[in-house]
């Protein structure tokens, strides 16, 4: 009986938490996008469907669920179908690993709250992230046009040139929590008693840079934007095919929020733990400092997509290559330094 | 020169203009909610074109056909008589909407300030022949409040 | 076994169609590409064509003038004032002065609207958004002026033969003051969010190059000449209406890339703002309109009058014949000459930059194909 709970019951209702989580927080996203850009702009988003325009994202879904699915004459049928897939299902499958708190307490039992923690939970992270951006090469391929592919390998080679500036950057990290598992890794800033975006700024820099690189946000959405000549990889979707990419889109940024909380900035821990006399906070659960943090970086990318231009393709890849990368690899090199001659 | 290094280093140029986004995300909004709220129009707004009459209740149009003359699209079609007080009188006054450009060069030529601008320009119909508006519904009173729910 | 094929690379043949977004309208043009670099280019035009100069020789000269209006939509006053001038040149007459200034203000303005949505849609297609909204949020403001004066807020049709058509309604010069009292704080804005940020001058910088001499050659003229460093502005060689009792700078880039062509434009509305300040204060009582017959009719002969548009040098040329319509209307359009320029500033640059070129010409294809 306790095996039954404690490996079936409880998993599975982890994955429904998690799911209906990244779903509703899919919508709310947009909404708030939405409004956000409106605001910004003095004037007011969506605000006629259901109260303040809430509802304004349920009726896009259906709209797109409605939507006609048109499969253009020349397309690799099973590719064309399968890559919309793996995209969303790659962009789902890494926040089985992401601790969303510290360990409750209910009815005597002790429940984590992230589904799986490997030890090896960064790189199975990474290898994942990888495997979408597959989802986006098949999807330009398969659709048997010039444009669509010309697109999909610039964002191809965006995503690849970023990542190993992504890989660079958490390796620092490394070198304090001295473990790959995302829980380690926040229990070792609760015992260094800071957070690793003061003892690392540059690679926490580089980490979010490159984030906003990886999930086609801008300053860096050239594959996709409209004045682009074509409407990059997702040119000949429609309907629920279209509406996997852009959840995913969105389930990415969500993501590197995320893990900038967990990796940098403490994960569930709150600010101040030095300070006595702010210890009242000590009441508030764990899992509401996490996801404020985690608001307060998605805020943060959609500031920077109401403000800032966006770069052109080959200046893109030169800051990844010319800039981001030398960096890292300094920023290792000196840490290692700090870390052998402390010790 | 070390604070251009400085500039560089943290951005400084970027989070300007950021600021001047959150600046404005604190304004409010400048928009209006149509169709709750409507903008309040100007006195020489050119809204729809309308016959007016005076206090006496007479046709201040003479039928002269400066209105005509002045339209460079040749909109207005008037077709007169005499009445029994020996002045001329239109009988029927037909003005074609689908084309009328709002210039206003009828309104200036106008002698006796029968044709004038009011203030209506919510005007789409369904039916293209709605908008040629005859005589009867040229005049802003009770009747005619809406030009094309009388047709 | 058989066949060999001769490896080679073509150039690809890409069209940019008349329907996309961000070629401010229905622009065709045909791209040969080598890879991602452009080749060879050719803008297909004729789009939009509605015959307007044909349509000059069965309108009367009055008549004609809210047709002018739909030339530039975006900065209607300009092709009305042309055009008024150059009938008022044909026929030698004099126009009263309080009239000559509120035209000047009411250009100016107009070339203050037309900047604001070069300025919007060009950090549009570069990818600041919101940089659009906030231009588009100034311009509502000169458009309610404009209704305040005349009744329409784009297509004006305000100014007459001999003079305007109504005068200033009172409380007009107030709002005026007011206005120019608040916009350099929102070109300071706008500077603000793009003229340091190095995003926009890695997209702008050495993008478009086009030297003085060629700018020259090709005919260019306005912002895009200015840009380039030649010192040429109509309202100085050859004054107009007031414009030689008014003081103004004329600004100019160094190299002519699009970011010179941004900042003449900025400058440029910040003289504006200067010019309506000193024509507010100079302006005197009188009348608003020369005696002018009814009828016009000018005496038989040609004209061409050209004054400084937003766009460049807008100019009409008018032959008439002695009666009630003109015997032919031609309209030297600047998008139109503009646009040649098009050719040789994409030649070398990536695909990418092809919006922002564009862009920085600051065409109108209602001017282009008239």
């Amino acid at each position: 009986m306790s095996i039954f709970i404690d490996f079936v019951l409880i998993p599975i209702i982890k994955i429904l938490v998690i799911v209906t989580f990244v779903f509703v927080s899919v919508l709310i996203l947009i909404w708030i996008e939405r409004r956000f850009q409106g605001f910004v702009q003095s004037r007011l988003g969506p605000n006629r469907v259901g109260p303040q325009g809430i509802l304004q994202s349920v009726a896009d879904a259906i709209k797109l669920l409605t939507k006609e699915d048109v499969i253009p004459n020349q397309v690799d049928r099973f590719i064309f179908n399968i890559s919309p897939i793996i995209a969303f299902v790659t962009a789902l499958v890494v926040f089985a690993l992401i601790p969303f708190g510290a360990e409750l307490n209910i009815f005597g039992r002790k429940i984590t709250l992230y589904l799986a923690d490997l030890n090896i939970g960064l790189l199975f992270i990474i290898g994942f992230n990888s495997i979408g951006v597959f989802g986006i090469i098949l999807g330009g391929w398969a659709a048997k046009s010039k444009y669509p592919l010309l697109g999909s390998l610039r964002s191809a080679s965006q995503m690849i040139s970023y990542e190993v500036a992504l890989i660079m950057s958490l390796v620092s990290v490394l070198f304090f929590s001295r473990s790959l598992s995302l829980v380690e890794i926040v229990k070792a800033q609760q015992e260094m008693k800071v957070w690793f975006a003061f003892i690392q700024p540059l690679a926490f820099f580089i980490f979010f840079i490159a984030g906003v690189a990886e999930s086609n946000r801008l300053p860096f959405d050239l594959p996709e934007a409209e004045s682009e000549l074509v409407g990059g990889f997702h040119t000949e979707y429609s309907g629920m095919k279209f509406a996997f990419y852009f959840v995913a889109e969105f389930a990415h940024v969500i993501f590197f929020s995320a893990l900038v909380t967990v990796l940098f900035f403490g994960g569930w821990l709150r600010p101040f733990p030095n300070v006595d006399w702010l210890n009242f906070l000590d009441y508030i659960p764990p899992v509401f400092w996490f996801l404020g943090k985690l608001a307060f970086f998605v805020f943060i990318f959609m500031w920077i997509r109401a403000t800032w231009p966006r770069y052109r393709y080959d200046q893109l890849e030169m800051i990844s290559w010319k800039w981001l990368i030398p960096l890292a690899l300094v920023n290792i090199f000196i840490t290692g330094l700090i870390v052998i001659l402390v010790k | 020169m070390i604070k251009k290094i400085f500039k560089k280093i943290f951005l400084i140029d970027l989070i300007k203009g950021l600021l001047v986004t959150l600046k404005y995300f604190f304004l409010g909004k400048i928009t209006v909610q149509y169709p709750e709220q409507k903008l309040k129009l100007q006195p020489r707004f050119r809204g729809l074109l309308r016959l007016y009459k005076d206090e006496e209740g007479n046709d201040l149009c003479i039928a002269c056909g400066q209105c005509i003359r002045a339209c460079p699209d040749s909109l207005i079609s008037i077709y007169s008589e005499r009445g029994p007080d020996k002045k001329l009188r239109p009988i029927t006054w037909t003005f074609n909407l689908s084309r009328c450009m709002f210039c206003g060069l009828c309104v200036e030529a106008c002698p006796t300030n029968a044709i004038r601008f009011s203030h209506e320009y919510e005007l789409a119909v369904y039916d293209r022949k709605k908008l040629y508006i005859h005589k009867k519904n040229m005049y802003l009173d009770e009747n005619t409040k809406k030009y094309f729910e009388e047709n | 076994m058989g066949k060999r094929y001769l490896e080679h690379t073509k150039e690809i043949i890409m069209n940019m169609g008349p329907q996309h977004p961000s070629t401010h309208g229905v622009l065709r043009i045909k791209l040969w590409l080598d890879g991602e670099t452009v080749v060879k280019s050719e803008p297909i035009i004729g789009y939009l064509h509605r015959g307007i100069e044909k349509l000059a020789e069965f309108r009367t000269y009055t008549q004609f003038m809210p047709i002018t209006d739909r030339l530039d939509y975006v900065s209607a006053a300009s092709n009305n004032l042309a055009w008024v001038q150059a009938v008022e040149k044909l026929m030698g007459i004099e126009v009263p002065r309080r009239a000559e200034f509120i035209r000047v203000i009411i250009t100016e303005l107009m070339r203050i609207a037309n900047h604001l949505v070069w300025l919007g849609t060009q950090a549009n297609d570069i990818g600041a958004v919101t940089v659009l909204l906030y231009c588009f949020r100034e311009r509502e403001e000169i458009l309610d002026i404009f209704e305040m004066f005349c009744g329409a807020r784009l297509t004006l049709n305000a100014f007459r033969i001999g003079g305007l058509a109504h005068d200033i309604p009172p409380g007009f010069k107030e709002r005026v003051k007011d206005f120019i009292e608040r916009f350099p704080k929102y070109i300071d804005d706008y500077e603000r969010l793009l003229s340091e940020n190095r995003i926009w001058l890695q997209r702008t910088k050495n993008v478009g190059i086009i030297s003085a001499e060629d700018a020259i050659d090709l005919g260019l003229s306005g912002p895009s000449l200015r840009g380039s460093g030649v010192k040429w502005d109509i309202r100085k060689s050859n004054p107009y209406s007031v414009y030689d009792e008014l003081e103004f700078d004329i600004p100019t880039g160094e190299i002519g890339d699009v970011y010179d062509r941004y900042k003449v434009r900025i400058e440029e509305m910040r003289q504006s703002v200067r010019i309506i300040k000193q024509a507010l204060e100079m302006m005197p009582e009188g009348e608003i309109r020369a005696k002018v017959p009814r009828i016009i009719k000018p005496p038989p002969g040609e004209v061409y009058h050209s004054i400084e548009a937003p766009k460049g040098e807008l100019g009409f040329y008018i032959v008439s014949d002695g009666s009630t319509m003109p015997y032919r209307v031609k309209i030297r359009a600047p998008s139109f000459v503009n646009l040649q320029s098009l050719s040789k500033m994409i030649e070398g640059h990536l695909v990418a930059d092809i919006v922002a070129i564009i862009g920085s010409i600051d065409i109108v294809l209602g001017e282009v194909d008239r």
